[in-house]
Order: C-alpha cells, then sequence, then structure tokens
C-alpha cells in the first residue's frame, strides 16, 4: 500500500459516510493525475519521499476532509456580543451571590461549607449557566431571531445615549437581590448572619414571600425593557407606577403585621434577646415608614427621567 | 505579527475571487485536474484542499452541474457551470468590473494624494 493510498484512507475517515466514496474517487483521480504528469517529467517512477512530498502539500487528512463540510459556527459574529453581555452578566452576578453566600456563611462560623460553596457549587453553576445561555443562543442564532426582529426597525428608536451601564448595573443589583431574597429563608443567616442561631423572620415574612418575589422579578423585566427598548415611555411609566403601588400594598401589609423578627428557639430565650427584638420590632415600622417614603421619591425620579429622556429624544418634525 | 495578518487578509481577498475565477473557468466543461492546471496557466494557483471542497459546495448551491465519465480510460468528474451559475456569473462580473474601476479610482487618487 503506497503514502497516497493511505493518505486517502485517512481522508475516508474523516468524512460523512454518504459521500465517501465520491469524494475518494475524485481525490485518487487528481493524485493519480500527478503522479503520472511528474513521472513523465522525470522518466521514472516517483520514490516514496516525492509521493509523501505529493501529499503533504493537501494538507493533513483531517484538516482537508474537514473543507467539504458546511461551514458551522454555534453562535454568529452578529449574536455574539449579545451572548458575550447576557453571559457576563450572568456568570458576574453568579460569582457575586454566591462569593456573598460563602462570606454570610464563614461570618457564621460555617467555614467548611464556605469552601464548598466556592469550589464547588459555584463552580458547577457558573458551568451549568455557561451551557444554558450558549446552548439558548445557539438556537436564537440558528432560529435567525435578530434577522426576523431587526428587519423592521426605526432609526427613530434609536436611544438618544449610547451603552448604558446604569440600567445594566440596575439589573444586576435586582438579580443580586432576588437571587438573594430566593436563598434568605433556607439561609437565615443570610439576613441575621451570627444571629440567625438567636432570632428568626416572624410568618408574616413567609406570608410575603411569593408577592416580594413576583415584585422584585416584575423590577428586573422593567429595567430590562428600559434597556432594550427604552422607547416604550408610556408602558414603562404605567408599568413603574402599578410596580411603585404593589410595592406599596406589600409594604403596608408588612406594616400591619406586628412583629417581624422572633425568638427562633422559644426554650431558649433569655431576658436580654427579648429586649432586642422587642426593641427591633418597636423600631422596625419606622424603617418601613421610611422604605415607603424612599419608594414614593425613587419612582417619581425615575418617572421624571423616563420623560425627559423621551422629550430629548424626540425628533423634530 | 505583520505578516499573520497579510496572510488574513489575503485569503479573505482571494476567498471572493477564486470563486469567480472558478466559475468563468468553468464555461468550458473541465474536471478537477485540468481545471485547476488551467488556472494555474493563467496565473491563479488554488491547491487541491481549498478546490476540490469549493467544486463541491458551489455545485450543491446549484452553480455547477457534474458528473462522472470515462476519459483515457479513467474515471473523471467533470464539472460545467449550470444555467443559474452563468446567471449568477455575469451578475458577479458585472459586480466585480464596478469594484475593480472603483478600487482602482480609490488606488489612483491616494497615490496622487499621497
Amino acid at each position: 500500500m503506497t503514502v497516497i493510498d493511505r493518505y486517502l484512507l485517512a481522508v475516508r475517515a474523516f468524512l460523512p459516510r454518504a459521500v465517501q466514496r465520491d469524494i475518494i474517487a475524485e481525490l485518487s483521480e487528481d493524485l493519480r493525475s500527478r503522479v503520472e504528469e511528474r513521472e513523465a517529467a522525470l522518466g521514472r517512477p516517483l520514490s516514496d519521499a516525492e509521493q509523501e512530498s505529493l501529499v503533504k502539500d493537501l494538507g493533513h487528512p483531517a484538516l482537508l476532509a474537514g473543507r467539504y463540510g458546511p461551514r458551522r459556527q454555534l453562535i454568529g459574529p452578529e449574536m455574539f456580543p449579545f451572548y458575550w453581555l447576557v453571559l457576563r452578566l450572568a456568570l458576574g452576578v453568579g460569582i457575586l451571590v454566591h462569593v456573598t453566600i460563602a462570606i454570610a456563611m464563614l461570618v457564621g462560623g460555617k467555614t467548611a461549607q464556605a469552601i464548598r460553596q466556592v469550589t464547588v457549587i459555584l463552580p458547577i453553576v457558573a458551568w451549568v449557566q455557561f451551557s444554558v445561555i450558549t446552548l439558548a443562543f445557539a438556537a436564537l442564532d440558528a432560529y435567525g431571531v435578530l434577522t426576523r426582529f431587526t428587519r423592521p426597525w426605526n432609526p427613530r428608536t434609536l436611544p438618544a445615549t449610547g451603552f448604558r451601564a446604569r440600567p445594566v448595573l440596575h439589573i444586576a443589583v435586582a438579580v443580586l437581590l432576588a437571587v438573594w431574597w430566593l436563598a434568605a429563608l433556607r439561609y437565615p443567616f443570610l439576613v441575621f448572619g451570627p444571629g440567625a442561631s438567636v432570632v428568626k423572620l416572624a410568618p408574616i415574612w413567609m406570608s410575603l414571600y411569593v408577592p416580594t418575589l413576583l415584585l422584585m422579578l416584575g423590577d428586573i423585566a422593567w429595567q430590562t425593557v428600559g434597556l432594550v427598548r427604552p422607547q416604550w415611555t408610556r408602558i414603562r411609566v404605567l408599568v413603574r407606577i402599578a410596580l411603585a403601588m404593589l410595592q406599596l400594598v406589600v409594604l403596608y401589609a408588612l406594616a400591619r403585621a406586628g412583629e417581624w423578627v422572633v425568638i427562633a428557639n422559644p426554650t431558649r430565650q433569655t431576658e436580654r434577646l427579648q429586649q432586642i427584638v422587642a426593641a427591633f420590632n418597636q423600631f422596625f415600622p419606622w424603617g418601613l415608614a421610611l422604605a415607603a417614603v424612599a419608594l414614593v421619591v425613587v419612582t417619581a425620579i425615575q418617572l421624571m427621567m423616563i420623560c425627559c429622556l423621551d422629550k430629548g429624544a424626540a425628533p423634530a418634525h | 505579527m505583520g505578516t499573520s495578518l497579510f496572510e488574513t487578509l489575503r485569503l479573505e481577498l482571494r476567498r471572493g475571487c477564486l470563486i469567480v475565477a472558478v466559475l468563468a473557468q468553468l464555461r468550458t466543461e473541465h474536471y478537477g485536474y485540468t481545471l485547476r492546471k488551467a488556472l494555474a496557466d493563467r496565473g491563479l494557483d488554488i491547491d487541491e484542499g481549498t478546490l476540490y471542497p469549493l467544486l463541491r459546495r458551489l455545485e450543491s448551491q446549484g452553480l455547477l452541474v457534474s458528473e462522472w465519465r470515462e476519459e483515457d480510460k479513467r474515471n473523471k468528474r467533470f464539472y460545467k457551470l449550470s444555467a443559474e451559475g452563468r446567471r449568477v456569473l455575469k451578475d458577479l462580473l458585472a459586480e466585480w468590473e464596478d469594484l475593480n474601476v472603483a478600487v482602482h479610482t480609490i488606488v489612483g487618487r491616494s497615490r496622487s494624494v499621497a
């Protein structure tokens, strides 16, 4: 068996079965023609070294076979910047959350769990995030989502500002808060730190757990719409007002509870602990009132900013 | 670094030109080996590892048709331009002419400015 035969066999191994025979027959014919031409020019059969040189010009069998396949890319260059932004954001928030949890565990004296959180759970979560986001964007790219949704675009809808770092930061913080809230019931030390062994959240928090989570998700959705569709002024204003009202309702329901922190283990309560819990429950309504005022002020500022940006971006007719 | 960048840009520049050249050369029928020689004789070297996959891709796009036929007691695959290939080649050549004129004009002006 000559080196040319071996080369063709190697190329064949890398080709799809359906086209193997056809491609190898054509390559074989080409190589035979080249050999005959060289032999006619030299007046003698080609040596093994000369045959090796001939097939070396064609490149590695795997590379040659690979050129016959369609050009493949998981995520195209147009979709890649979106993929990269989401991946960095997700991984950044993920790392921040797990490091925060690990620090809380360290403060709570759970060193082994903290190390496990960073060395085992964080890499697994990051890997899952990477896989899910990559597959999702590959599917979106294969579906041609960018082409479909960017075809009827209107230059008037372009935002008045360039890259908006602030909304991205707000979304990251909102996601972080939602993740913290999701973990807070399971890991009380995320709320109380070392004090989690003596105090816990009152039952009202459990009653308001889901509504609060939904409002947090609503806030993330609202921030995201502000990032990708800043020109949707009316819907953004209406949703912001609706969210603020619902947040005030939750604050009101919370305020009516009467107690917000209770002693974790009543059999181990001391007078000093009772005093601390009572003082906290006495001052907590003031905190709620401050939160309500802050909510109204922040909402008003957000609404003003939306309206000002909308006026600034309005085209001159 | 500079050589590598040049090589990348050269490959990009050649890629489109090779397609036009191959389509133009296949206005008359060829099999792979004679096609490569015909292109080389006219100053365009193309290696087999590039040519054969390109022929297959152009055929799958409907721009070429091929058939296996015996010649000199050997089976060879002959390629020629399809009707669709002729139409596309005509458009590509018109585009090529426009580009050529534009690039010549730009390069000429740049040189005179420099």
